[in-house]
């Protein structure tokens, strides 16, 4: 495809890359990686675990492994492919280990860090299928539409996905609302 | 009005953005240099035939026919000489040896 027919100046960049022309990688590689790294660590909450997928994503890139398609965003891509490393991750290092099962009821006044932690463990615990998009319409703002598009579901699918992400934390949080 | 504090409560465990490691670019490059030297070597060695699943599969069934073809040849030849095959050169040997003896 000739380079100028293509918008997205993301995708041109990869089109170069897969061409052989690597010289503006570091475009793509500054433009994204904090993005990337912030997607990550949202799912993992490990920076380590997080850099780790955001290099390992940049070395598709470089290796011109990356799935060209002009007519979708460049970051719904990328973002694809960080959600999805990301929770293999999170199965390879079994995530259920964390405990699941806390409660308000629990504590009579828990602390501001205590609530954090009892949210994030709620999330935690939900099905993959629930959680993910949840983490995206809470903590990365993405659309309904966006969501749809970087989890490859369908936009009802999403809004009911999230409805019942929502429906599961209101009863593990009862306590705290 | 359940749904907005869930929301501001969700909100809360939110974890704040993080900045890339100073080190990380660094480190994106000695991963890539890593790979790029693992590939050079696998490079070098392309040239060793690494048979498929079905050639390998072949050449054990060939191997398998030809030595039990051997045996079931061994055994058309009984009786044996001393405990050997009397299809073998050893058994030929003793053969010719008790011959020159009894001459």
């Amino acid at each position: 495809m000739d380079l100028s027919q293509i918008k997205d100046a993301d995708w041109q960049i990869i089109q170069q890359i897969q061409n052989g022309d690597v010289s503006s990688f570091h475009e793509i590689f500054h433009r994204h990686k904090s993005n990337i790294i912030n997607l990550a660590f949202r799912f993992t909450r490990s920076r380590e675990a997080a850099e780790d997928i955001a290099q390992d994503i940049f070395i598709k890139i470089y290796e011109g492994k990356a799935k060209f398609n002009p007519n979708a965003k460049f970051t719904t891509w990328l973002y694809r492919v960080t959600v999805n490393a990301s929770i293999d991750f999170i199965r390879r290092r079994k995530f259920s280990e964390i405990p699941s099962n806390i409660t308000a009821e629990q504590k009579d006044h828990p602390a501001e860090e205590e609530i954090k932690a009892m949210v994030q463990s709620a999330i935690d615990s939900l099905p993959e299928k629930f959680r993910s998009p949840i983490l995206l319409f809470q903590f990365e703002e993405m659309s309904h539409r966006e969501i749809a598009s970087v989890l490859g579901i369908t936009e009802k699918a999403v809004e009911r996905r999230i409805s019942r992400a929502k429906e599961a934390l209101r009863k593990k949080l009862g306590g705290l609302l | 009005m359940q749904n907005d504090n869930l929301d501001k409560l969700i909100l809360k465990a939110a974890p704040a953005r993080i900045e890339p490691s100073p080190d990380f670019e660094t480190h994106f490059w000695q991963k890539m240099r890593k790979r790029e030297s693992a590939s050079q070597w696998a490079r070098a060695f392309e040239w060793i035939p690494i048979p498929s699943f079905a050639q390998a599969a072949a050449v054990l069934l060939v191997a398998v026919l030809i030595g039990g073809a051997g045996g079931v040849v061994s055994a058309m030849n009984a009786p044996e000489t001393k405990g050997i095959s009397s299809a073998s050169v050893a058994s030929n040997y003793l053969k010719l040896i008790e011959l020159e003896n009894l001459k």
